[in-house]
């Protein structure tokens, strides 16, 4: 049996041989002093292997003695064994203790912070910043942080916070946030104000929701024009100033010329690489190099980190970063024409639709060459959108004033 | 002669009562596990002991085992278990 063997094991044994005539008494002799023997195997005739246990072997002398036989040790095995056999190896044991005790304290501090990533309102750093003020560092002693303490003082830092939650798990802090929802924006609709054009379009519709639309469709407008007033001079009342609001709609252009190069360049890593390491220990940075140089011309680089960890979640506080060069190959393919254009067009249109307006929509969107070398061209697109172009301004009243005393 | 009948009346009365035989009549009591190893418990000694042939004394009883690689795995006071190749088991008064 496995759970035998272990025992037998971490007990020690010898293997012995047995050498006379009377093997069978020394056997019988053996079970009647209660010597446990186990795996004998006959050599010959008057030789026996077996094994015995290094307790009961020092009984055995006596019995070899009455049965008139030869024992020979021809190995000794065992946990007993072995640590007598490094007994003297101090080092090995003091090294040994060290790294238990290097392990045990080292696992008593906080080695990483870990913070929610999807948080709307406040920024990770922002988290960080408050748990590092409230005392919740890399490096800090495990036993000295109060967790409760700890949230209160977070949610004290941070307005923005309705519920915090710290837990410890290994060597890793864990922060858990709840956010406030932000108040909504209330409309103060008792200043007067006009709803001004953001930049120079033509309009396409004009939905006045309160207040006296300036405009009407087809209308040319430039940037800063009212497009729906908030003042109105009537005959009746006089000078009356609302709220303007509403949405103008209106046609847009923006153009964008690029030169595109007739082939294209792919990467292709040749397989030589080179590693430089960095030893971090306890957020202190050791280099394991002297100069960090890219030793290939064209290359790009990955970066990574490993970190020993005894069991889940116990970072020791120790990593290795590697820093990686690749070397590559650019090649050149060439494109055709027609490719170089389409390509051109999608990275336009790309460019353009992030320069142009949240709602704004794409209407249309035209190519010109403007330049056409053996290996470049020059490709300018005109986009026309379609979006909202109205702002709302405040009016202002010492114009207004001065009109009226007109 | 004294001894046989009271070991009838021990017979029948084991028989009679379902009890254990190796118990009341101290008989040895054997484990086969195939023709690999046999376990033999309440024995009282190796009789004889090389790799074709072992004899265990058992009270009464004398169990040969033959075979060939036979070999003792462990021993004890009263138990012993031998494993190889074994051919035949015999007994003898």
């Amino acid at each position: 049996m496995f759970l035998i063997k272990v025992f037998n094991f971490l007990k020690g044994y010898v293997i012995i041989q047995i050498r006379g005539c009377y093997i069978e008494r020394f056997i019988n002799v053996c079970t009647h002093r209660n010597i446990y023997i186990w795996d004998t195997i006959r050599r010959s005739d008057n030789t026996l292997l077996l094994k015995i246990s290094i307790k009961s072997f020092s009984k055995i002398r006596p019995v070899a003695k009455k049965t008139k036989t030869r024992v020979k040790i021809l190995e000794k095995k065992g946990l007993p064994i072995i640590i007598n056999k490094y007994r003297k190896r101090y080092l090995f044991f003091a090294g040994i203790l060290c790294f238990l005790v290097f392990a045990f304290v080292s696992t008593q501090f906080i080695w990483t912070v870990e913070v929610p990533d999807n948080t709307e309102y406040v920024s990770k750093d922002e988290i960080m910043q408050a748990a590092f003020d409230s005392g919740l560092k890399v490096g800090v002693f495990k036993r000295n942080i109060n967790e409760k303490d700890l949230q209160n003082q977070m949610l004290y830092k941070l307005d923005k916070l309705s519920w915090t939650w710290t837990y410890i798990k290994g060597t890793k802090a864990i922060i858990e946030v709840k956010e406030k929802t932000p108040k909504p924006q209330v409309v103060d609709n008792s200043v007067p104000c006009h709803i001004v054009a953001e930049k120079d379009a033509v309009v396409t519709t004009v939905r006045a929701l309160n207040g006296f639309a300036n405009v009407k469709p087809g209308d040319t407008v430039l940037r800063g024009d009212i497009l729906i007033s908030g003042t109105a001079l009537s005959e009746v009342a006089g000078m009356r100033f609302v709220h303007a609001s509403g949405e103008v709609y209106a046609r847009t252009w923006a153009e964008k010329t690029a030169d595109f190069p007739m082939y294209k360049i792919t990467q292709t890593p040749t397989g030589k690489t080179k590693n430089y390491y960095t030893f971090n220990i306890w957020s202190k940075k050791i280099p394991l190099y002297f100069k960090k140089k890219s030793p290939f011309k064209n290359y790009y680089n990955v970066s990574n980190r490993k970190e020993p960890q005894l069991g889940k979640d116990n970072f020791i506080g120790i990593s290795i970063d590697i820093d990686k060069y690749i070397e590559i190959v650019n090649e050149k393919t060439p494109l055709t024409y027609e490719q170089t254009l389409n390509y051109a067009e999608n990275e336009l249109r790309k460019e353009l639709l992030k320069n142009a307006g949240e709602n704004a929509v794409l209407e249309d969107l035209n190519i010109s060459v403007g330049q056409k070398d053996e290996e470049i061209i020059t490709v300018t697109a005109t986009a026309q959108f379609n979006e909202q172009i109205g702002i709302q301004t405040p009016v202002d009243m010492t114009e207004n004033t001065e009109n009226i005393s007109e | 002669m004294k001894n046989k009948p009271s070991k009838h009346i021990k017979e029948k009365i084991s028989d009679y009562l379902e009890l254990p035989k190796e118990i009341m009549l101290d008989l040895p009591q054997l484990i086969l596990k195939g023709d690999k190893e046999i376990y033999i418990e309440n024995c009282r000694g190796v009789a004889e002991y090389s790799t074709q042939l072992v004899r265990v004394n058992a009270n009464n009883l004398t169990v040969n085992i033959t075979g060939s690689n036979l070999n003792i795995k462990n021993i004890a006071d009263t138990q012993i278990t031998v494993y190889g190749k074994i051919k035949a088991l015999e007994f003898k008064q």
